[in-house]
């Protein structure tokens, strides 16, 4: 049986979540003492609701931060939740949400987003782009430390593995968050800048206009943003536990690499955590 | 259906120690926890967490500490009261969390804090009138039913109060105790919070629980802050637990017994060595109740 009581109750404090409290809630409420009035206990639950929706975005989206300036970073946020249709329990659900918004606003939005003083003349990019990128690296950078998981086989027995004569047959597969991503803005840069909270100094555009990175999170679940080279890019493209080491040292062939090359630069990655299972079936 | 004739046990099943101390796992003391593994007789641990991190390192030491210490689960997205459905995969996860740990106890809250997809983050207090109540015990009805056996309700900390309300807290969860099954999950600090903020006295309020309810006792660390009339304590788990809240713990321990006792203390949190200090007080506690009872 629903209670017309508690929907009510419940719909009235929906309405006054994203506008001002409701007469009737306000009406309603009997605050403690210490309160001045009804509005001044409201607010509590009222600000919590939005103060505790949004906090994790702060520590999810720390390049953003970075590129925006904090306190226009804190108004954007709640120009989020205002315009949010719901509050999700869940972070990740949430900084998925964001992103989305931060890719809907429009060009011209984001723009004028960043109080930011720049030298507008050293950079051959829009604020607008460096606002994408900055939001979609830290969306990347919360996935993969999240979803991450310790592979089952340390790199040692993964290298014993390779060096095995039937090794060949294995299939060679990334952590299951890792992302491959295109960019003209040196994500590496961006991350470092970011993380060490840099002033004045905003990351350059790629050398070769577009660049791919590798987006993955280490044996610590910690995140590497790593910027690939063709080869490195062409064989972790395939590293997906679907071909096997056969197939990439073959594909490896047409690109002037050797059979030695290609199983020199699989034993590279292993090495650095970036291939993280060598299975022998197809999953 | 009626709340009479459930199909839910109505004994509470659990492989704790009455006299059983515990932590709260939360993300800024699981690196501590994990590393130092101090003796604790529990562990209490929030299952939307498992929901919501598939992996990280916080996940990692959630899945290893909770296979090293014995659990309680104890969760805080239920909404219990809320007029929006039940969360089915939620309620399913505690059912095969209390397969795997059947040391466990699962509990929520008197309180709702979500309407359909809105989340309010806090523990909003309900209109106590009888019109909730029996509201109450039909969502506590088909929740037993779905995770296979009885909840505790912890009492929550409010700062204000309904002009509908009809019945006093204390009366609210007598009644849906004694209509649903469910048990109490005794938080000492909300009930002196809840007093304080009221001036009313709180082993008064106290001492009109039903004792066969009680289960399980809180304690944690109240706040006290200025507003625009006066001060009021706000429930933020943010310090040490007051004296006045031990002395009505260790009230409750004579008056009601005791039950597995949980320290929280999830902001401002001090180094490992100082909350185990305050996980020290309710062994303590305990064996003063020990020698009191063996005199």
């Amino acid at each position: 049986m629903r209670s017309a009581q508690i929907v009510r109750l419940q719909q009235q404090f929906l309405a006054s979540l994203h506008d001002k409290p409701r007469q009737w809630l306000l009406d309603q409420i009997e605050p403690a003492p210490g309160f001045k009035d009804s509005e001044e206990v409201l607010e509590i639950y009222l600000h919590r609701a939005m103060a505790r929706t949004v906090e994790p975005l702060k520590g999810i989206y720390q390049s953003l931060q970075w590129v925006l300036g904090e306190d226009t970073f804190n108004q954007f946020i709640q120009q989020f939740y205002t315009d949010s249709l719901g509050e999700p329990l869940n972070a990740q659900a949430l900084s998925t949400e964001f992103a989305s918004y931060v890719g809907n606003i429009g060009e011209e939005q984001r723009e004028h987003l960043t109080s930011i003083n720049r030298d507008s003349s050293k950079d051959d990019y829009s604020i607008s782009t460096m606002v994408e990128a900055a939001a979609m690296l830290d969306w990347r950078i919360h996935w993969v430390t999240l979803v991450a998981n310790k592979s089952k086989a340390s790199a040692e027995e993964l290298i014993r593995n390779l060096n095995h004569r039937n090794s060949i047959w294995l299939r060679p597969r990334l952590n299951r968050a890792s992302r491959l991503c295109y960019s003209g803005v040196d994500l590496k840069e961006l991350h470092r800048l970011a993380a060490e909270k840099t002033k004045g100094s905003f990351p350059t555009k790629c050398s070769d206009g577009v660049s791919t990175f590798l987006i993955y999170a280490n044996q610590n679940h910690n995140a590497i943003v790593r910027p690939l080279d063709t080869q490195e890019a062409r064989l972790l493209n395939h590293c997906d536990g679907t071909h096997t080491i056969a197939s990439l040292i073959h594909e490896g062939k047409f690109f002037d690499q050797s059979k030695s090359q290609t199983l020199k630069l699989i034993k590279q990655l292993i090495d650095e955590g970036v291939i993280c299972d060598l299975e022998d079936k197809l999953t | 259906m009626n709340s009479s004739t459930t199909l839910v046990p109505q004994r509470l099943s659990t492989g704790l120690k009455r006299m059983s101390a515990g932590l709260n796992l939360c993300h800024e003391n699981s690196q501590e926890l994990f590393d130092q593994r101090p003796n604790l007789d529990f562990i209490q641990i929030h299952p939307e967490h498992l929901l919501q991190e598939q992996g990280g390192t916080y996940r990692e030491h959630l899945d290893i500490l909770r296979h090293h210490y014995q659990v309680i689960l104890h969760g805080f997205g239920l909404s219990i009261g809320s007029s929006g459905p039940l969360d089915k995969e939620y309620l399913l996860l505690i059912k095969n969390l209390l397969k795997e740990h059947p040391e466990a106890v699962f509990s929520d809250h008197f309180s709702w804090s979500s309407l359909s997809k809105h989340h309010f983050h806090d523990l909003i207090p309900l209109i106590q009138s009888d019109e909730t109540v029996q509201y109450m015990v039909e969502r506590i009805d088909e929740a037993q039913e779905a995770i296979g056996a009885p909840i505790l309700l912890e009492n929550i900390s409010s700062y204000m109060r309904y002009k509908e309300s009809e019945m006093s807290e204390i009366q609210f969860i007598n009644e849906i105790t004694k209509r649903s099954g469910c048990f109490v999950l005794l938080d000492v600090n909300n009930i002196w919070a809840n007093a304080m903020n009221f001036g009313e006295n709180p082993w008064e309020t106290l001492s009109q629980i039903n004792a066969d309810s009680i289960k399980g006792y809180h304690l944690a660390g109240c706040t006290e802050e200025q507003k625009g009339n006066g001060k009021v304590y706000i429930d933020y788990h943010g310090e040490a637990v007051h004296d006045e809240v031990w002395d009505l713990y260790k009230q409750c321990l004579e008056k009601y017994g005791a039950w597995p006792t949980l320290l929280e203390w999830e902001n401002n949190i001090p180094p490992l060595t100082r909350t185990l200090q305050e996980v020290e007080k309710i062994s303590d506690c305990f064996k003063t109740l020990q020698e009191g009872a063996n005199s």
